[in-house]
């Protein structure tokens, strides 16, 4: 594949591209969905392209193909060519890159003690019949119960002008329960569990984590969420769950620093590194290689599109920005260093800045109980359905699950309830984070940016005290 | 330009027809191939840096039955005979591992077909040179309206292709499109303060892109010098037509949803013939408008689109519904089949609707806020709608693009509200239709004004 791919690179550097990148990315997708007792998806999945990205004088183009042939690869990288040459006049800000050593030789593959790609069809099957029967051993008057496996591996080929050759797999596993019930008054209510990242089956094996466990979880949170009260409207103090957490660190925050949005401006905190954006108790990291436990199921990123070794960023230090995350091009113009963040959803896009595996860092509160204590009273709000951001800092985002707590005692379950705010005030707004550390990633959903969806990306953290959040409340 | 298409269209069904034979002769006792064939270009202009791009969607995807009713669905990128062999065979072995559905009956029979949209051959000629003005001249357009403006992206996007499906009940049908889109995307700062704006044209022709940096520009000038609204409360509210656009539709996405129903997650489930909205409501679920870029002549497993009503009168009337879930429901299938996502090939045909359309009323944006008197205007989007819970019908968004309704005028900008209410309340809760009738991203919805949301801001 590198001979073929370096083989349409000469030809369109011949024509007068300044540089030229390519890959080809091949994965493999296994999707299961049960609903309500039958099967409705059994789907293997080939996604598989090349695309070249061109830079001509300052412009850059990128076209792509499923179609594999040397003539079709030859057809993409000339088409990229000759749009870069029509942009090249209108190019106010220049795409450029610096010189690189090329990188060689690399062939990294996952290394997992049960993978699931190794599986028969059958197996994984039974996989979602165990969630199945431990959802309704659990639930009560479940109106809808839905299960669902999601399985990607693959290959990833990626070389440019100067001879970097990277090959890696990329691997991600998925399994999720939810249960819609109905309560007396025939009102639905939903819930759910599961888990995915760049791990092998052994990941389900845990306490905790097993087929089982996901099952129930979700069924009893169904059957709690029967009883919930509509949380009230306004400002309160808040403690958010891990993944909530991550969430705001990835949709909220980690969004503004992607390098693309610095460089045109439009990120509210494009002038501002160095500032103390948020407060003493607040860092936040985006990096690539995380040693996975059994609460870190991570994304594995070793390289990114641009075949850069992907590093450890930080972004908030203690409060302070401190860095953005960057492309070649992003990088070279604003005289910053590589932070590997160039990524692609696949061989249809070009790379552009995106995040890895983004949290929040721990801090010295000893676990649940200690941190409602300290919460006093308030809304804990935990697990997301997800979130938005605006360009401004403007954000939306929607817990399933959470609790009313007055005195450091959960009180009473919560309905879905939203979290609104502009994320600059709620970083300042940090008082402090628990000991804990959870971080997933997942084959279903995924981060969205530019028509590249879903990304695997990873999110999490620790709990976080908020003195104050805007709580949306719902309508009576 | 036709000759180009029709030439797509004729090499799909003769890969098709093949692909059918190839499954027969590896058991399956039936099966359907969808396969898609298009090309696209996209320029965006942001902030002086071009990013462009070219390439379209080339694939398959399969479903194949074994055993009776047991099914299996795999999909390739390509459409070469190596690529549909590959995805035949995965989805005979997938469905030799499933289990038996005593829903199944067959795949689409009838060989009915909607009317074709219009094929506009300006979108095949677009050049990257046009398309690269067209990106450029939005960009200068926004830049030079204000010195506020900070940063703006200007994009144009021309897509066209064809599809085509065939099956083992003997249907082999195709259709085509073209698409042209634009839009400008614009920031600007006040006194510390950021507002963005969004406009766009759309349409089956090559986009057009003069004028649309400055109407963007006027719209993000308009938002600036914004003050809080400063109280919680429920208030009567204004939704311009791409803000109600996302309203109706998240709205109906699962209630009138025909796996919904059947599944057991929709509101309306037992609805029908009842009144769930106001009595001047009107909405339809319209596969056939001919301007609009989503029309085509067949949905994604071969059934003729078609033009549904969904509420008439604000009685709710039917459903929506694909091959399977139709059988079931023992009704008509409307022709909602849909494959999403970017890659339509690698996704199994779910229900959803085409173009929402609801009847406009009369009266214009002024006259809504005259009706009101004191309240919200809430424009463009919204953050947080697709976060709706769709089951129990409460919603809870961030509105960005805000402003006071004092005394029947619309008086200035607001901070971002939050605005909550519940989506199947709402229909109910609808004051009055305004007379737009221009499709948006988000169907053709005109402004709509409720009464009865928690406004919090």
């Amino acid at each position: 594949m590198f001979d073929k791919l370096q083989k349409a690179i000469s030809n369109v550097e011949a024509l007068g591209a300044d540089f030229v990148e390519a890959r080809y990315d091949g994965f493999d997708l296994v999707q299961i969905i049960k609903e309500n007792g039958r099967i409705t998806q059994l789907a293997t999945k080939k996604r598989a392209g090349i695309g070249f990205n061109v830079f001509y004088k300052g412009a850059t183009a990128y076209a792509f193909s499923a179609d594999i042939s040397p003539e079709a690869l030859d057809k993409a990288a000339k088409n990229a060519l000759g749009i870069a040459k029509a942009s090249s006049g209108s190019v106010i800000i220049k795409s450029e890159v610096d010189e690189r050593t090329p990188i060689k030789n690399v062939r990294l593959e996952p290394n997992f003690k049960d993978p699931a790609w190794k599986l028969e069809m059958q197996d994984k099957i039974d996989i979602i019949n165990r969630m199945e029967v431990a959802a309704n051993e659990h639930g009560e008057n479940i109106s809808s119960l839905m299960l669902l496996y999601g399985e990607l591996s693959g290959e990833k080929y990626f070389t440019n002008s100067e001879g970097t050759e990277i090959y890696w797999s990329p691997n991600v596993l998925d399994l999720r329960t939810m249960v819609t019930s109905k309560t007396q008054e025939g009102e639905l209510v939903t819930a759910g569990d599961g888990y995915g990242g760049s791990v092998g089956l052994e990941y389900f094996k845990q306490e905790g984590f097993t087929p089982e466990d996901l099952g129930k979880n979700a069924a009893l949170w169904a059957k709690e969420k029967m009883k919930a009260k509509v949380a009230p409207a306004g400002e309160f103090r808040a403690l958010c769950e891990n993944s909530l957490t991550g969430v705001l660190a990835h949709e909220s925050f980690g969004h503004l620093t992607e390098a693309d949005f610095i460089v045109q401006k439009g990120s509210p905190i494009h002038d501002k590194l160095g500032e103390q954006l948020g407060s003493e108790e607040a860092t936040i990291i985006d990096e690539g290689v995380m040693k996975q436990s059994k609460h870190v199921a991570s994304w594995w990123l070793p390289y990114d599109d641009e075949g850069t070794k992907t590093g450890k960023t930080v972004l908030l230090d203690k409060g302070v920005l401190t860095g953005y995350l960057h492309s070649r091009t992003t990088a070279k113009h604003l005289g910053a260093e590589l932070t590997g963040n160039a990524r692609a959803v696949n061989f249809t896009f070009a790379p552009i800045p995106r995040m890895k595996n983004t949290y929040f860092t721990p801090g010295d509160i000893n676990g649940e109980e200690e941190a409602l204590e300290q919460l006093g009273t308030g809304i804990y709000a935990i697990k997301t359905a997800g979130g938005q951001v605006g360009g401004s800092g403007d954000f939306l985002f929607k817990a399933v699950r959470g609790y009313w707590v007055e005195n450091g005692e959960k009180k009473y379950p919560l309905k879905d309830v939203s979290l609104t705010g502009n994320i600059l005030e709620l970083l300042q707004n940090v008082e402090g984070a628990t000991k804990d550390f959870s971080l997933y990633s997942g084959y279903f959903g995924g981060c969205g940016k530019g028509g590249q969806f879903p990304l695997p990306c990873g999110l999490g953290g620790p709990k976080i005290i908020f003195s104050k959040v805007r709580f949306g409340g719902e309508s009576k | 330009m036709s000759s180009e298409l029709n030439n797509i269209k004729a090499d799909l069904l003769s890969r098709i027809d093949r692909g059918l034979k190839y499954s027969q002769s590896k058991g399956a006792e039936a099966a359907e191939i969808y396969m898609i064939n298009t090309d696209a270009l996209s320029i965006n202009m942001m902030a002086g840096i071009i990013e462009a791009k070219q390439g379209g969607q080339i694939g398959i995807g399969v479903r194949c039955i074994v055993d009776g009713s047991k099914m299996g669905f795999a999909s390739s990128s390509g459409i070469t005979d190596e690529f549909v062999n590959f995805a035949v065979d995965a989805a005979i072995s997938a469905a030799k591992s499933s289990t038996t559905d005593d829903r199944w009956q067959n795949f689409v029979q009838s060989s009915e077909v909607g009317k074709e949209g219009i094929l506009d051959a300006s979108v095949l000629e677009l050049t990257s040179e046009e398309a690269v003005n067209g990106a450029t001249t939005i960009f200068k357009e926004a830049k030079e309206y204000d010195p506020r403006i900070v940063s703006v992206t200007g994009s144009i996007d021309v897509d066209y292709g064809a599809y085509g499906i065939g099956n083992t009940e003997g249907i082999a049908k195709s259709t085509a499109y073209t698409t042209g889109v634009s839009t400008v995307q614009i920031t600007a700062v006040e006194d510390g303060k950021t507002k963005t704006s969004f406009d766009f044209s759309m349409g089956r022709g090559a986009p057009v892109f003069e004028g649309l940096g400055t109407s963007g520009g006027a719209k993000v000038i308009k938002l600036l010098g914004a003050t809080s609204l400063g109280k919680t409360g429920q208030m009567p509210t204004i939704f311009n037509p791409l803000a109600a656009g996302q309203i109706i539709q998240t709205g109906l996405i699962n209630s009138v949803n025909g796996k919904s129903v059947v599944e057991g997650r929709s509101a309306f489930a037992d609805k029908i013939g009842a009144e769930v909205g106001v009595p001047f409501l009107t909405i339809k679920d319209d596969g056939q408008i001919p301007e609009d870029p989503n029309m085509v002549a067949i949905d994604d497993e071969g059934y003729a689109r078609q033009t549904t009503n969904l509420i008439e009168n604000g009685v709710l009337k039917s459903f929506i519904f694909n091959n399977y879930y139709s059988k079931i429901f023992e009704a008509g299938n409307t022709g909602n089949a849909q494959r999403g996502g970017p890659q339509s090939y690698e996704t199994m045909p779910g229900v959803s609707p085409t173009t929402i359309a609801v009847d406009a009323g009369s009266k214009d944006l002024q006259a809504l806020a005259e009706e009101i008197g004191n309240g919200v205007l809430v424009t463009d989007f919204l953050m947080g709608m697709m976060h709706s819970n769709v089951v129990s019908g409460d919603f809870s968004i961030v509105a960005p693009s805000s402003f006071k309704v004092e005394n029947g005028e619309i008086a200035g900008p607001i901070e971002a509200v939050t605005v909550a209410g519940n989506l199947y309340k709402a229909f109910k809760q609808i004051i009055s239709l305004g007379n737009e009738t221009d499709l948006t991203f988000f169907g053709k919805v005109p402004s709509i004004s409720f009464d009865g949301f928690t406004v919090s801001g």
